[in-house]
């Protein structure tokens, strides 16, 4: 007798799950590959617009100056004191640009003063900006 | 007859794959959701000092970044334009160091912005300072 062959043993047919899996763990791979654990600031700024802006580097010391004149690193606001004993500490483990996320409305002797301090501590200080 | 339980069915047992895509599942999802992708443009403040710092004849282009978004080129106010103005006027302007002077006040998206016109324009050797 000639069978269909979509109903050959139907009650014992499960679901192929090997492409499924396959994908997942394609795309898990991926994330792990992709993930860069870096610590946000956590707060929002307002960046200058400039036209000789550069692709920063990924993997990089974070840190925000807030138009009240905050510093902030990983949700914290640590202040101006502050900087100096943590690049320090974050280079010791690992070499890594600073890249400062400055409000635009933030006090301009505030940045100097942090771009030193930064460097002062041995960071490549970079200043974060958006395109026009 | 007895079984012993090891040997239930041994022939059409299956490894169980539910428990392994469950932590596969998790893994993705941790993965996702911790994953930052940090694109950050901007431009690197880390300028070479010139090898010659004593070369009179090539004294710094200053410019004084004041409060009320001002800025001042020897005494007189010019906007953004007249920074990258300035700058293009010198004849010798990839050497020609230039000094962003911060005043008290003044704000630093202006003295970034200004600092971005001076590189547009040429210059390459562009620090901050504090106005004193």
């Amino acid at each position: 007798m000639k069978q269909s062959r979509f109903s050959q043993a139907p009650a014992l047919q499960g679901i192929n799950v090997s492409p499924l899996i396959d994908m997942v763990f394609i795309l898990l791979i991926f994330f792990i590959v992709a993930a860069v654990f870096v610590e946000e600031p956590g707060v929002e700024v307002r960046k200058p617009s400039t036209i000789t802006a550069e692709k920063l580097e990924k993997d990089s010391i974070l840190l925000a100056l807030t138009d009240t004149d905050d510093i902030y690193y990983g949700g914290e606001n640590i202040g101006i004191d502050g900087v100096r004993p943590l690049i320090r500490r974050l280079l010791r483990t690992k070499d890594m640009p600073v890249i400062l996320q400055v409000d635009r409305d933030a006090d301009g002797q505030t940045l100097v003063r942090l771009i030193e301090e930064a460097r002062l501590s041995g960071g490549k200080v970079s200043v974060a900006s958006k395109l026009p | 007859m007895k079984q012993s339980r090891f040997q239930i069915s041994g022939e059409t047992r299956e490894i169980e794959l539910s428990p392994l895509i469950d932590m596969v599942f998790i893994l993705l999802i941790f993965f996702i959701v911790t994953t930052v992708f940090v694109d950050e443009s901007g431009f690197s403040t880390a300028q070479s000092r010139p090898a010659k710092p004593s070369d009179d004849d090539k004294p710094p282009l200053t410019f004084t970044v004041l409060p009320n978004n001002v800025i001042e080129y020897e005494g007189r106010p010019i906007g953004l334009a007249g920074v990258a103005a300035q700058v293009r006027n010198q004849p010798n302007r990839r050497q020609r160091p230039v000094i962003i002077q911060v005043a008290s006040g003044g704000k630093s998206g202006l003295a970034i912005q200004a600092m971005d016109q001076a590189r547009a324009a040429g210059a390459t050797l562009v620090n901050f300072a504090k106005a004193r």
